[in-house]
């Protein structure tokens, strides 16, 4: 600003450039817009597959084993006979509720330890710290493996499974970012004005942790669906002739050679949906920054 | 070097720079030209934006890959920057042009020793051998007064003091003993006795033969070394002379309104800004409604004492260390008490003290003649709204999820519990009172100019009708002007609303032109207290007089 601007013309800049600001924000980038897409359609999937499909995902017909992708048979058929673009799209329920409540489990027990750690007082910031760095010495799939073993192969134990050997780094993040806001300038500021500590918590700090939170819940549901397919190939997640994509990609996997197309189709849904909630996390982050 | 007589070591004439943002391009920069002779100092004066820095970078031709850079001339040491292959270009920065930044500490690698950076230069424009490079080093930060060279080579960036920083800057600007030195801002983030080492520095080279050219916003420090005063505005210069002659007998309006926006010497309750932001009595007394007689009866008297305040801090290591020592002031009903020190003497700490937002290990602070300090926060709540705070940074004292509208409104709801909520002031009152337009409310502070900021900041102060407010550093980052309207403003609030100011600074001038007392603080204890006048004129202390001396003043002390 000077000192002989007009401050019309001064407020007049200062508004445009907010405009400017608020457009490239609203912009949607084409990334976000095939994510978006992408996601529509495994949620279409998920809820209603048969909108999507004609044929039973476990209906066999021996007769039609092994055909290439066609017309009538868009992703080809497996060896039993069963048309494989069926049950991906089948596949798209147990893998996306995998992947939403191993992050929900995940996210609820780091968001239980990191607000102990960052909200209590130090004695219990350091028993917690210490805690998570003990998990954290363990790789989070030998944690999975770990738990699966004790408490036998399931679906729903490898849910419990993924959630629980995620829950340590969101934990860390959780903890820094009630941390930083606890110190930062705004909190004391609303304790001059004189609020109480629970207000405050109420009014600034849980609003300006969740909202990153809600990036990462995305960021992380990509990534739970990754490990439960990991898991599920491995045989100790949802068991064939369940059509769920990690135990597809198990069982296609001695016909590689022949049908291509038993391992091909899964792996990439499972891709594509853990790369667009990936980009829509990151989009999500992109837009809390730009605030 | 050629002789100066017949060409100026550097001669820019015509120089117009511009930034190709899409498809087209932005001049900021219209047809500045000066020129700039062996021994002298020619200091580009002007506020943020104004072009001064852009100018500079030019002249090494580092404006940016998207700058768009023409003049008519554009000469170092007779030759033509703009004709320079970039090979040239880079044995012209060093050899020919030393540059000195703001910030040491982002100008030098956080990882290599400092005496590897200054070796660096020896490296790049000359065959030196490494023991050859490594004695010069020695030398030059010997030259430039830091102590104990040896040790300092080897220390990272990180680990000096920004005083010390910002003389190793200069010792590899000047490695190859450049003709020219350009320095942006060399002595901005910086205390004033350790700027005044900087510029005794940089008058000294000056004095060798150097040619200076300083970047600054600051007249009084330009005041210091300059020979000659270019005043930018807009990315003109709009006006051009000797210094002399710019500080004491300005032609250009702008270069009048940029002095006496200068508080420097300037006695409380004059305007300082030429386009103050009117305030009418009848806006404030709507802001804090017509209830003067809510107000508790204040007699007068001190508001605010502290009595004998010590605090510790622990370092990472775990030792303590004192960084309130025994501190006591007053602050009476309606005046202002200035709180002055170099940074690291305890003032913030000090001011968060009397906050109660840091609990002292000694001593007591009472506020309205009540306790304050030794009650627990349930029991001070409810006096919460007599003690408001300004902070330098406003935006972190912003929560960043909300807009104008609703961080007043937040300190809007708080005041009403005692007001009874039927006269209370809205958002567009406040605004008001702070001189912005209403269409601010609902912007985000981020997207605010920092002195519509700090605006807001004194808006949300004010909504509780505090009797005290704590200013900490509340102009440090604006522009003089910007300063100016601010510091009017805060003055007029007083005087309408008759706040009592407890205004924490680390300059003299503001300090002096705000305060009818002062407390000098140094090493976490205050070393001298009196009225303004005493402090000012007759110090006592030792330390007040070497911050007194150390303090670059437009106009020569009488």
């Amino acid at each position: 600003m000077t000192l002989t601007a007009d401050p019309a013309t001064v407020e007049q800049s200062t508004a445009e450039r907010t405009h400017r600001v608020s457009r490239r924000r609203m912009r949607l980038r084409p990334a976000e817009l095939v994510s978006g897409i992408v996601l529509l359609f495994l949620l279409v999937a998920a809820v209603a597959p048969q909108l999507l499909t004609f044929y039973d995902p476990l209906a066999i017909q021996p007769s039609d084993a092994f055909r290439a992708p066609s017309l009538l048979h868009w992703f080809g058929t497996d060896e039993s006979g069963r048309d494989v673009y069926t049950r991906v799209i089948y596949g798209a329920r147990s893998s996306l509720l995998i992947g939403v409540f191993a992050t929900i489990i995940g996210l609820g027990l780091a968001l239980i330890l990191g607000a102990i750690a960052g909200l209590g007082s130090r004695p219990v910031d350091f028993a917690v710290n210490r805690l998570l760095e003990v998990l954290f010495a363990f790789p989070g799939l030998l944690l999975a493996l770990l738990f699966i073993t004790i408490f036998g192969v399931g679906v729903v134990t490898s849910t419990i499974a993924v959630g629980l050997a995620t829950a340590p780094g969101y934990a860390r993040i959780i903890r820094t970012q009630i941390i930083s806001t606890r110190r930062s300038g705004y909190v004391e500021a609303a304790t001059i004005l004189g609020r109480s500590r629970r207000a405050v918590f109420g009014r600034n700090i849980l609003p300006n942790v969740a909202w990153p939170l809600l990036a990462l819940a995305t960021l992380g549901i990509g990534q739970a669906i990754v490990w439960a397919s990991a898991l599920s190939f491995l045989g100790l997640g949802a068991v064939p002739p369940a059509a769920e994509w990690g135990a597809m990609l198990s069982a296609g996997r001695t016909y590689m050679t022949n049908a291509w197309w038993l391992t091909f189709f899964p792996g990439i849904f499972v891709v594509l949906s853990a790369a667009a909630a990936t980009v829509l996390g990151h989009s999500i982050q992109r837009r809390n920054r730009e605030l | 070097m050629t002789n100066p007589a017949s060409t100026p070591l550097l001669d820019v004439q015509n120089l117009s720079v511009g930034f190709r943002t899409g498809g087209q391009t932005t001049e900021v920069v219209h047809d500045v030209s000066f020129t700039l002779e062996a021994g002298q100092c020619l200091a580009l004066v002007g506020e943020s934006g104004s072009g001064k820095s852009v100018t500079a970078r030019s002249i090494i031709g580092l404006a940016g890959e998207r700058a768009v850079t023409s003049a008519d001339r554009l000469a170092v040491n007779g030759s033509n920057v703009l004709d320079l292959s970039p090979s040239r270009l880079r044995r012209l920065r060093g050899a020919d042009v030393g540059f000195v930044l703001q910030d040491a500490l982002v100008s030098l690698d956080p990882l290599r020793p400092v005496g590897r950076e200054i070796a660096d230069a020896l490296r790049l424009h000359s065959n030196s051998t490494a023991a050859q490079r490594r004695a010069r080093v020695l030398e030059l930060l010997d030259e430039v007064g830091v102590p104990q060279p040896e040790h300092r080579a080897r220390q990272r960036s990180g680990e000096l003091s920004g005083g010390l920083r910002q003389r190793a800057l200069i010792a590899s600007a000047i490695a190859l003993n450049p003709p020219l030195l350009i320095a942006d801002e060399p002595t901005t983030a910086l205390d004033a006795t350790v700027q005044e080492q900087i510029l005794k520095l940089l008058e000294r080279l000056k004095n060798d033969g150097t040619a200076v050219l300083l970047i600054s916003h600051d007249l009084a420090v330009v005041n210091r070394i300059a020979d000659r005063i270019a005043v930018m505005n807009d990315g003109r210069i709009v006006e051009e002379g000797p210094a002399e002659r710019i500080l004491h007998a300005p032609a250009h309006e702008y270069t009048k309104q940029l002095i006496r926006a200068v508080p420097t010497g300037r006695p409380r309750g004059t305007t300082l800004s030429a386009t103050p932001i009117r305030l009418s009595e009848r806006q404030l007394r709507a802001v804090v409604g017509a209830e003067t007689d809510a107000r508790p009866p204040f007699a007068g008297g001190v508001v605010l004492e502290a009595s004998n305040l010590v605090k510790h801090y622990r370092n990472p290591d775990g030792s303590r260390r004192l960084v309130v020592d025994d501190v006591s002031f007053a602050l009476e009903h309606g005046t202002t008490l200035g709180l002055v020190g170099e940074s690291g003497s305890g003032k913030t700490t000090t001011a968060r003290l009397a906050l109660g937002v840091v609990a002292p290990e000694a001593g007591s602070i009472r506020l309205l003649g009540e306790p304050w300090s030794e009650l627990a926060e349930k029991q001070r709540r409810p006096n919460r709204r007599r003690i408001g705070a300004i902070y330098q940074d406003p935006l972190g004292s912003f929560d960043p999820r909300w807009t104008v509208r609703e961080l007043l409104t937040d300190a809007l709801t708080f005041g009403q519990a005692w007001r009874g909520g039927s006269q209370s002031a809205g958002v567009a009152e406040l605004l008001d009172a702070v001189g912005l337009p209403s269409h601010v409310a609902d912007r985000r502070p981020l997207h605010l100019s920092g002195g519509q900021r700090q605006r807001v900041a004194i808006a949300r102060a004010l909504a509780p009708d505090p009797e005290v407010i704590v200013c900490d550093e509340p102009v440090s980052a604006l522009d003089v002007s910007v300063q100016a309207q601010v510091l009017d403003m805060l003055d007029e609030l007083q005087r309408v609303l008759q706040l009592s100011y407890l205004f924490i600074s680390h300059d003299l001038g503001v300090v002096q032109h705000v305060s009818d007392t002062v407390a000098v603080m140094s090493e976490g204890r205050i070393v001298e207290t009196g009225t303004s006048e005493q402090i000012f004129t007759d110090p006592q202390h030792d330390y007040t007089r070497r911050l007194l001396d150390a303090a670059p003043r437009l106009s020569p002390v009488e």
